[in-house]
């Protein structure tokens, strides 16, 4: 578990709140159990995963697919949405 | 100022956009349809810019308001009963956040048996979500208190969300002559919106309602509490200022024949107005009884209420509510505050008037004569159902 601070609350009332850029620094990744591994020689670039992925931690780079690993949860979702199984899950543990 | 014939909840409607409110978010339910169906009418026939959405549920509805008032507008809502319920979760949210709205509820029992009729179930089952808590007695009370419990929630020192409450169909249905302020006189009392808390800005954006894990979590709420013990104070300074700007308005407590009283009836809401007619009977007979309507029921004005009963004999706590197997909410608070400043008077919890079983000025004698055979510190004493049909009772239970 990533350690939220307050500290930046200096304004009364206290209401919940951090600044913006927060979940740059919250480091996700560390909660996967599978990671997404690319086969680029079947993958069709058709950035199907890009779309599906709901922490956009697909990013296109290169003309090729890469995973974020810092933020990554392991959800697995890009696996299926793949049309060519260019993606499969491999345990990170 | 103007006289005009209305209804309590059309008595809120015009406090509303007297208010300057610019968000209405709402669900119908009875018996609250009344405000929100005013409402539509006098944005379209007064043709206001004001916002008005038909939510897709209450807890859409409430969401939606809590945006709105992060996005910067004064902002409104209003329901009842099953409704209130299904806005606990974002309820908690408007107080977490420390968002600074007002919601008018139009009380009504809880189902099953399903009921359209009047009791404070609704909103003592949200007693605790850190919201402020008025009871009105009249419409009139309804507009005065609409319009001070904006400013009351947007003190710097509360910044808390505020439920305004009045008695289903007694209030919300029945009409009787308010005095309705002039925009000049609101406006000299109410100054306009702005947001003076963590919100909603494309300049400095932020993550709001975040999380708190066990070293932050406790202080939020320790600060809450806090903000709502301060509000005390504001109700009071705000009421005050009211009273010399626009009208006279209750603050926290409003007591009736009380000064030499040796018996007080202490409750919430319209059944106060109407026992004031049954004081006034039971005076003329020489008995020295009075009354003590808690208008604010959270926060609790323990000081205040101390002050108006520390010369009584008797106490008598009516509640049209009831924590199951112990007493009425507003004895059990009472009953506490009276231990823990030591003063030893009587105390007699009645539950009363539930589902809409009508409270008139005969109760009052009832009440007295019921109190006079009752020995104290008992568990009748505590819970004393007063108008529940024994025959009916018997009847139900003969088989077991």
């Amino acid at each position: 578990m990533n350690k939220v601070s307050y500290d930046h609350q200096n304004e009364n009332p206290l209401s919940p709140w951090l600044p913006s850029n927060h979940s740059l620094k919250n480091e996700t990744g560390k909660w996967a159990i599978h990671q997404p591994s690319v086969d680029n020689a079947k993958c069709i670039k058709c950035l199907r995963c890009w779309i599906a992925c709901p922490e956009s931690a697909i990013n296109f780079v290169d003309d090729k697919i890469k995973v974020d690993r810092f933020f990554c949860k392991g959800c697995g979702i890009c696996e299926v949405e793949c049309p060519t199984e260019a993606i499969t899950m491999e345990s990170v543990l | 100022m103007k006289k005009s014939f209305l209804s309590g909840n059309e008595a809120i409607a015009e406090a509303v956009l007297l208010s300057g409110v610019k968000s209405i978010a709402a669900y119908p339910i009875t018996p609250q349809t009344g405000i929100v169906n005013r409402l539509a009418t006098l944005i379209m026939t007064r043709d206001l810019n004001t916002s008005m959405i038909h939510a897709e549920s209450e807890f859409s509805a409430l969401s939606i308001v809590l945006g709105s008032t992060l996005g910067g507008v004064r902002s409104f809502t209003a329901t009842s009963s099953q409704g209130l319920l299904m806005m606990s979760e974002a309820s908690y949210y408007a107080s977490g956040m420390r968002i600074p709205l007002v919601m008018a509820v139009v009380n009504r029992g809880l189902s099953a048996p399903v009921t359209i009729f009047s009791d404070h179930q609704d909103s003592m089952s949200m007693r605790d979500n850190g919201w402020l808590q008025f009871y009105c007695k009249d419409g009139q009370e309804a507009l005065d208190t609409i319009i001070t419990a904006y400013k009351i929630a947007e003190h710097r020192k509360v910044l808390l969300p505020i439920k305004v409450c009045i008695d289903g169909f007694f209030l919300s249905h029945l009409s009787e002559p308010v005095e309705i302020p002039s925009q000049t006189a609101i406006n000299y009392f109410l100054p306009e919106f702005t947001a003076n808390f963590p919100h909603m800005d494309i300049d400095d954006p932020k993550f709001l309602g975040t999380a708190a894990w066990p070293d932050y979590y406790e202080e939020f709420v320790f600060l809450r509490n806090k903000a709502l013990t301060n509000a005390i104070a504001v109700i009071e300074e705000v009421s005050t200022e009211y009273s010399e700007k626009v009208s006279q308005v209750t603050s926290l407590i409003s007591t009736y024949r009380a000064s030499d009283a040796e018996v007080v009836i202490v409750g919430l809401g319209a059944m106060m107005s109407t026992l004031e007619v049954a004081v006034d009977k039971m005076r003329g007979k020489g008995l020295l009884v009075g009354l003590l309507r808690i208008k604010c029921f959270r926060p609790f004005p323990n000081e205040q209420i101390l002050n108006e009963i520390k010369g009584a004999k008797k106490l008598v706590i009516l509640d049209r509510s009831l924590s199951p197997s112990q007493a009425g909410p507003v004895f059990l608070e009472i009953s506490s505050l009276l231990h823990t400043s030591g003063l030893d008077i009587d105390c007699y919890g009645f539950i009363l008037g539930l589902g809409g079983r009508d409270i008139t000025k005969k109760t009052g004698e009832f009440i007295l004569k019921k109190v006079n055979e009752m020995s104290p510190n008992t568990f009748e004493s505590r819970q004393f159902w007063l108008d529940v049909n024994h025959q009916t009772i018997k009847r139900w239970t003969s088989n077991e």
